[in-house]
């Protein structure tokens, strides 16, 4: 699969979900790692969610978001205060962008091919920085939003 | 009349913001039901009347399409009108559905209005008996 059409596909997926249904501004970032796009990924308090998928072609996307970005993004979404958000919604929130990029995603590159999604499942952040450097290659596209950072990544089977 | 509604769908926020879109959409909602998968969604059908169900496809479980299979080989429920709210987006997968006899789809992401517009539409129809997809649905060209 042509990466940069894998990576272009991601992006219009991510801003398809992030900006209509959360409304949320956002920029195309060039960094091509999680630590270019973050300065200590370690420090950055990720949360991270990870779906299978198996189709013409099998693997898996990863999603990280730092959490505050995540509260505020449930909070907004679900129309309460930040601070009644229970973590398990965030949880669930944050797995939902994640299968909704990428019913979008396979949608967008290929709208006559069926792709078979799993359940999103959040996961450590340290385990999905590792699959994000995946000996396979992972397509990772990170993006900036007005005051943080996301990174979504493919990895292949 | 007011309606009785059943949300499908794995995350709770999710049925939260559909329940809260299906609230304000103008038409008289009586209860509003949720089940996380297709087999808590049966086995509420089987015990409430539902007017319409909106559900997910891509849940633990029971999935919307088995759930869909399930309710066209029962009697009692094959009449009920479900709108399927997916991040799917196959056209093989969407004709699937439309073949099961789905009253309409919506794709994830939505809009509030897209919601709105589609169960105000159903359930105008459904005055006069549940409605059929249409078959030149811009939602469903892509």
């Amino acid at each position: 699969m042509d990466r940069e059409l894998l990576k272009k596909t991601m992006r219009n997926s991510i801003s398809e979900v992030l900006e209509k249904m959360f409304f949320l501004p956002l920029d195309f970032s060039e960094a091509g790692t999680p630590g270019e796009l973050w300065e200590d990924p370690a420090a950055a308090d990720l949360m991270a969610v990870r779906l299978s998928f198996a189709g013409p072609f099998s693997g898996s996307l990863v999603f990280l978001i730092p959490r505050k970005l995540g509260v505020d993004l449930t909070a907004d979404f679900m129309g309460v205060e930040k601070d009644a958000v229970p973590p398990e919604h965030v949880e669930q929130t944050v797995e939902e962008i994640l299968n909704m990029i990428a019913g979008s995603t396979f949608s967008i590159l290929d709208d006559q091919a069926v792709y078979e999604l799993g359940i999103p499942e959040s996961t450590s952040a340290q385990q999905a920085l590792a699959a994000t450097s995946s000996p396979r290659g992972a397509v990772f596209q990170g993006v900036d939003t007005l005051d943080s950072r996301i990174a979504l990544a493919l990895v292949g089977a | 009349m007011a309606y009785n509604i059943l949300i499908v769908d794995d995350s709770p926020p999710m049925r939260a913001v559909i329940k809260k879109t299906v609230k304000v959409s103008g038409f008289n909602v009586g209860q509003v039901f949720e089940a996380s998968n297709g087999k808590e969604a049966l086995d509420l059908l089987r015990r409430e009347w539902m007017d319409l169900v909106v559900s997910d496809h891509n849940m633990p479980e029971m999935n919307g399409l088995e759930m869909l299979e399930e309710m066209r080989k029962d009697e009692l429920l094959r009449s009920v009108p479900v709108v399927m709210v997916t991040t799917e987006g196959s056209r093989e997968r969407i004709e699937m559905f439309r073949s099961m006899g789905i009253a309409d789809y919506i794709k994830k992401p939505f809009t509030p209005e897209e919601i709105r517009s589609k169960l105000n539409r159903i359930m105008g129809e459904s005055e006069n008996g549940p409605g059929a997809v249409e078959e030149d649905d811009e939602e469903l060209d892509f």
